[in-house]
């Protein structure tokens, strides 16, 4: 699989809500005699589904976007790249005990640009330390100036299966600046040491879930409030 | 941990192997993304599981005694299957008549595997038939391979039961289902008894 030629414009059709989630299958043998039920997990881990709810577009260029995309995607025939935009819980980059937060950094001299203007933001720089299989749930990785805690999503671009995202489970500093993380869900492709590791703006390759999730309502004439669901894609 | 262990604890975590041994092979899991498997007994190449929800449905498997001539058949999604349907629609003398495995493997907390395959079924493919059906205004493809046990293409009539008739018609002097009498079959326990 090659990485899809599209990217998801979520700067455009910003959802007023958004659920990232791993959706997986358990199976249950029943409630027993004693009431207690057993589980099995089959899945291996999950996929991710994206729920972005209430997008309004106000603008005619806006909707007219949205018909075209509703044709790129073809129903879910056409993978593409969407972002998650995700940026308030994105794990903060630390510089001398200073949270760099976009548009605080000055140069190292404490001047800013010309315009008066500081660095806009400030990328978080990571890549895996060691290789790590195919469906491997632990990875080292090298990740400068943040502390991971858990939580934090990231995504790998792989040379086969393209952009895939993962979920932060836990994460231990075990010394040399390497930070040992295990991670949901297991690893889609074997990685190679050295592959950046992409926590700025996590992306995975996703298609629509069916045709019915595009077509918008147009109230009035002039404005609609649409809704989407992603799936992974493989 | 032994996968017997694992599979005791109350909750398990468990793919689902499904394995056809066509020239190429079609291997699918129940779990998403692809799954590498080494080389073992039954599938001696050992090769890429794909998981991407082509597994539909796997039936009641039961352990065939007495020659019984059972068929089981396994959906499989159509949509997106290029190989297989390739197999179904061109090739279906190769399908008829290779193995079929069905295996179970464990997987620990961090939903590693644990221990080796355990390969609980094993089968001959049999008929290949696509299915495509409206539910709803929904159309839903489905390919369903049957298999069967090495007596489903049988034409004679069953000889097979283990009793010591059948096993002197056989051979005469063979005492080996003498006392297979003994046995009960079918014979319902009730519990709990109050």
């Amino acid at each position: 699989m090659t990485t899809p030629e599209f990217y998801w414009p979520v700067g455009q059709f910003t959802p007023r809500s958004q659920k990232w989630a791993l959706r997986g299958a358990a199976k249950t043998g029943g409630a027993s005699i004693a009431g207690i039920v057993q589980a099995v997990r089959v899945d291996g881990g999950g996929y991710w589904v994206a729920e972005l709810r209430e997008i309004r577009l106000a603008s005619a260029d806006q909707l007219r976007a949205w018909r075209a995309w509703e044709v790129i995607l073809d129903g879910g025939a056409t993978p593409v790249v969407v972002e998650m935009c995700d940026p308030r819980q994105r794990p903060d980059v630390v510089i001398g005990g200073v949270v760099a937060k976009a548009h605080t950094v000055p140069h190292s001299d404490d001047m800013t640009f010309s315009d008066a203007s500081p660095y806009a933001s400030v990328p978080i720089a990571a890549m895996v330390h060691a290789p790590a299989a195919l469906r491997a749930t632990t990875l080292d990785i090298v990740i400068q100036n943040v502390t991971l805690r858990g939580g934090e999503h990231f995504s790998i671009d792989h040379p086969v299966r393209s952009h895939r995202l993962y979920r932060v489970r836990t994460a231990e500093d075990i010394g040399g600046g390497v930070t040992r993380i295990t991670l949901r869900p297991p690893l889609r492709e074997a990685v190679a040491a050295g592959e950046p590791a992409e926590f700025n703006n996590p992306r995975c390759v996703m298609r629509v879930l069916d045709g019915d999730q595009m077509p918008i309502d147009i109230e009035e004439f002039r404005r609609a409030t649409a809704n989407v669901v992603f799936l992974e894609h493989f | 941990m032994s996968a017997e262990a694992e599979f005791a604890k109350s909750i398990v975590r468990l793919g689902v192997f499904w394995r056809l041994a066509t020239t190429p092979r079609v291997r699918l899991w129940s779990g998403v993304g692809d799954f590498a498997l080494p080389a073992d007994l039954i599938d001696i190449e050992g090769g890429a599981y794909i998981g991407k929800g082509s597994l539909v449905d796997i039936p009641t498997l039961d352990q065939l005694v007495n020659g019984v001539a059972a068929r089981f058949d396994f959906s499989i999604s159509a949509v997106g299957q290029t190989e297989l349907l390739e197999l179904a629609d061109e090739d279906a003398a190769n399908v008829r008549g290779s193995a079929i495995n069905i295996g179970l493997l464990p997987f620990d907390a961090s939903e590693q595997p644990v221990g080796a395959m355990v390969w609980v079924w094993e089968g001959e493919a049999d008929i290949v038939t696509l299915d495509s059906r409206l539910e709803g205004d929904r159309r839903i493809d489905t390919m369903t391979i049957s298999a069967g046990s090495l007596f489903t293409g049988r034409r004679r009539p069953t000889f097979r039961h283990y009793t010591d008739q059948e096993q002197r018609r056989r051979s005469a002097d063979d005492r080996f289902c003498d006392r297979v009498t003994l046995y009960s079959q079918n014979y319902n326990k009730t519990w709990p008894k109050f």
